[in-house]
């Protein structure tokens, strides 16, 4: 069975932050306003973050390219009352946003602060409207619900549809998300965990492989490859 | 018995007096309460309107205020059933005139913190899908059982205790409006009381008065789980439970407390909730301070003692940083001023215990929201701490909902008595039973043993 | 592994209303045997109301 995995190399990293501009047009999250975003309330599914080192003043800060971590073993998941966000057999977690009944108890439960509630209806300006995607698995989800990176299943679907349609198996390197299409320094690499030959899996056994707070054991299936 | 002139005891005339007569006070507190209510209610219409955006929450701080009004109701719904129910079990006669106050509470108590679920919803329009799509391993699955059960546990036992005095405003209110006649005469049941239904009536509230102590425990147990299941700093520990469970009967004694001294007032049922109530219960009240202190300074050394950054992040943004003053509010609110107040014989007086169990409703809803709020804003992922601020819809929420919680207490008591009646008659029987075996005692033993 | 007892949306409500009538109807039941004491032969006994009216 696929894995899905993707490993990001600190290394060769940037901080362009275009992942994330490419994940808001992939995924149509709305646009929150400054009044909102000075909250707290953008919705980035996938967000560059600086994270401190240590307590120290002179620690250096590292940029982390965050996505949803798919743990293979997620809280969220956990504690849903009704099923609304639930793991895939390919690993990814999605949430249905016909079900979800915006209690945030997920949100609260996730370690990584990944998931993201509609706190109005969501809005465009009219000149972005025009270029949302249209693809209707991402159309733009309701007020009340939570939403988060789907390591862009609707790209998945698509790949599969397209194999079908000229009559050759899927492979897992048919499809990769949007931000690992998208990154300038190429430092996203996206496949399948599970098998041993694809580059993720190798990259994942790198020495300088680590997950963002491993002790917590939700076994994230994002993987970083150290900085220096 | 023969020489009362009157049809009535004294006891029935007092208790009885504010079901028969409507003084413009009380007009007046209803007036103002339902305004509270209206208010509550027009700010929910704009969130249910708009969406949860209206509220001060955001990312990563979910949860606010009407999960701790959520606790903190649930909490105060202790008061009545634990106390009554232990107090019924150990036989403790001073409880006889407080027990319906206390039960009432919790009834009233319970339904405003399910609300509070309701209220926090994001769909809220999809609240019956638990009922359909519910998944057990979810905590709140375990909330939906045991607070439905708790729910009508505790309806249950406000009603038992209730019925012979139900029939008794059957027989006497002939003369109220018919809509309260008839409910009396529903609600009753048809009781006749002879000896045998007067026994099984007292079987049944043994049973319930037992029955309903786990229950209570367990649904302030599974509250604090909701916390406790997840692994957000502060939140993830093992005393969270007995904790809230703690805290729970705290508040809830103090709300009993408030809410006894105002109707004594209103009702003018001086004569009946005096001294002894107010001396036991202020000592309760001491005891449970003593042990909500004692949870808490177990739960913040060993948090602040220990060096895991997420925690002691979350513990310096309560003792030092920006929520500092709330917490030390806490612990005035909650330790200093019960001791101070309650220590000396003096302080246990309805004056005094009022002071002390508004500063400890205070300080109860504060340390609810310190442990909602404050993990949130210190998300182990280390990056910057949020800022929550309650926006004014949420505060027109809250003192609605405090508001309606009084409205449904003093409509309950307008039409129901404070005191259950033939409690109060089967305790001064016993008083009497043993006076006289006192006497008895007394007249057989050697005339210079006692005075 | 029972764990699709956990996780299957569905059973957790069969749980909660299964707990949740089973003790409405023990109440019920409860409430109902006291209703239905027989009442006494001689209605002097009956002490629905205040004892002063006797
Ligand atoms: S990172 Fe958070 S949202 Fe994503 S799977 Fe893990 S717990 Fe769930
Ligand atoms: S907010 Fe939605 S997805 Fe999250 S726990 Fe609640 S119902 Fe499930």
């Amino acid at each position: 069975m696929t894995r899905w995995g993707m490993v990001i190399d600190l290394d060769k990293c940037v901080a362009c932050q275009s992942c994330t501009a490419a994940c808001r047009m992939e995924n149509n999250t709305p646009v929150a306003g400054k009044n909102q975003a000075d909250m707290g309330r953008t919705i980035l599914w996938n967000e560059v973050l600086p994270l401190a080192n240590s307590e120290s003043p002179d620690a250096s800060e590292m940029l982390i390219p965050r996505p949803c971590m798919h743990c293979d073993d997620p809280p969220c998941v956990k504690v849903c009352p009704v099923q609304a966000t639930y793991r895939t057999d390919e690993g990814v977690v999605l949430i249905n946003y016909d079900r979800c009944i915006g209690c945030r108890f997920c949100t609260v439960a996730c370690p990584f602060q990944v998931r993201y509630f509609n706190w109005f209806e969501p809005e465009w300006p009219e000149a972005l409207k025009a270029h949302l995607n249209p693809d209707p698995e991402v159309a733009p989800r309701p007020r009340g619900v939570v939403e988060k990176c789907t390591f862009c299943v609707q790209r998945l679907r698509k790949a599969r549809e397209t194999a079908q349609a000229e009559g050759r198996p899927f492979s897992a390197t048919d499809y990769v998300p949007a931000c690992v299409e998208t990154c300038t320094a190429h430092a996203r690499y996206f496949g399948d965990l599970d098998d041993p030959n694809s580059l993720v899996s190798q990259l994942a056994a790198s020495p300088r492989a680590f997950r963002l707070q491993e002790e917590m054991g939700t076994k994230p299936k994002v993987y970083y490859l150290k900085q220096g | 018995m023969t020489s009362i002139p009157s049809r009535e005891s004294e006891l029935e005339r007092i208790v009885l007096a504010p079901l028969r007569r409507t003084s413009k006070q009380f007009y007046v507190v209803l007036a103002g309460l339902s305004l509270v209510v209206l208010l509550g209610a027009a700010a929910l219409a704009n969130q249910w309107r708009l969406g949860l955006g209206v509220t001060g929450l955001n990312r990563p701080v979910y949860w606010g205020v009407y999960i701790t009004n959520f606790v903190f109701f649930i909490g105060i719904s202790h008061a009545g059933t634990l106390i009554s129910a232990i107090l019924r079990v150990t036989q403790a006669e001073w409880r006889r005139p407080i027990t319906r106050i206390a039960e009432a509470i919790t009834f009233f108590a319970l339904i405003i913190g399910m609300l509070q679920v309701w209220i926090d919803m994001g769909r809220p329009e999809r609240i019956i899908f638990p009922f359909i799509f519910g998944r057990f391993q979810s905590p709140f699955l375990w909330d939906f059982t045991c607070v439905g059960v708790y729910f009508m546990s505790s309806m249950l036992y406000l009603y038992l205790p209730l019925v012979p005095d139900l029939a008794r405003l059957r027989d006497r209110m002939t003369d109220a409006p018919r809509w309260r006649h008839w409910l009396y005469t529903v609600m009753s049941f048809g009781w006749h009381g002879n000896a045998e239904q007067h026994r099984r009536l007292e079987i049944a509230i043994g049973i319930m008065a037992i029955v309903i102590i786990p229950v209570a425990v367990s649904v302030h147990t599974v509250v604090s789980w909701i916390f406790g299941m997840t692994m957000q700093p502060m939140w993830h520990s093992t005393i969270l439970g007995p904790y809230f469970v703690v805290g729970a009967i705290f508040s809830g004694i103090a709300m009993l407390f408030l809410f006894m001294t105002l109707l004594r007032r209103a009702w003018h049922l001086e004569l009946w909730i005096g001294e002894k109530q107010y001396n036991y219960l202020g000592i309760l009240l001491l005891v449970m301070s003593a042990f909500w202190g004692y949870f808490t300074l177990a739960e913040f050394l060993t948090t602040g003692y220990s060096t895991i950054t997420n925690e002691t992040a979350v513990f310096h943004a309560k003792l030092l940083g920006e929520y500092a003053p709330a917490f030390w509010a806490m612990v005035t609110a909650n330790l200093v001023i019960p001791f101070a107040v309650l220590m000396r014989r003096q302080g246990r007086k309805p004056l005094g215990t009022f002071i002390a169990a508004l500063s400890v409703i205070i300080g109860m809803w504060i340390e609810r929201f310190l442990i909602v709020a404050p993990s949130l804003t210190r998300p182990s992922l280390g990056f910057m701490p949020a800022v929550y601020t309650p926006s004014l819809t949420e505060v027109a929420i809250t003192a609605g909902s405090f508001a309606l919680f009084a409205l449904l207490f003093l409509l309950f008591f307008k039409v129901f008595p404070a005191i259950s009646v033939w409690e109060v008659e089967e305790g001064q029987a016993v008083e009497a039973v043993r006076q006289k075996a006192r006497e008895l005692a007394h007249e057989g033993a050697q005339p210079a043993l006692r005075s | 592994m029972a764990y699709w007892f956990i996780n299957t949306p569905g059973i957790g409500s069969i749980i909660v209303f299964a707990v949740g009538i089973s003790v409405f109807i023990a109440y019920l039941r409860m409430l109902r045997w006291i209703q239905t004491t027989p009442p006494d032969p001689d209605p002097k006994n009956e002490t629905s109301t205040s004892d002063v009216d006797k």
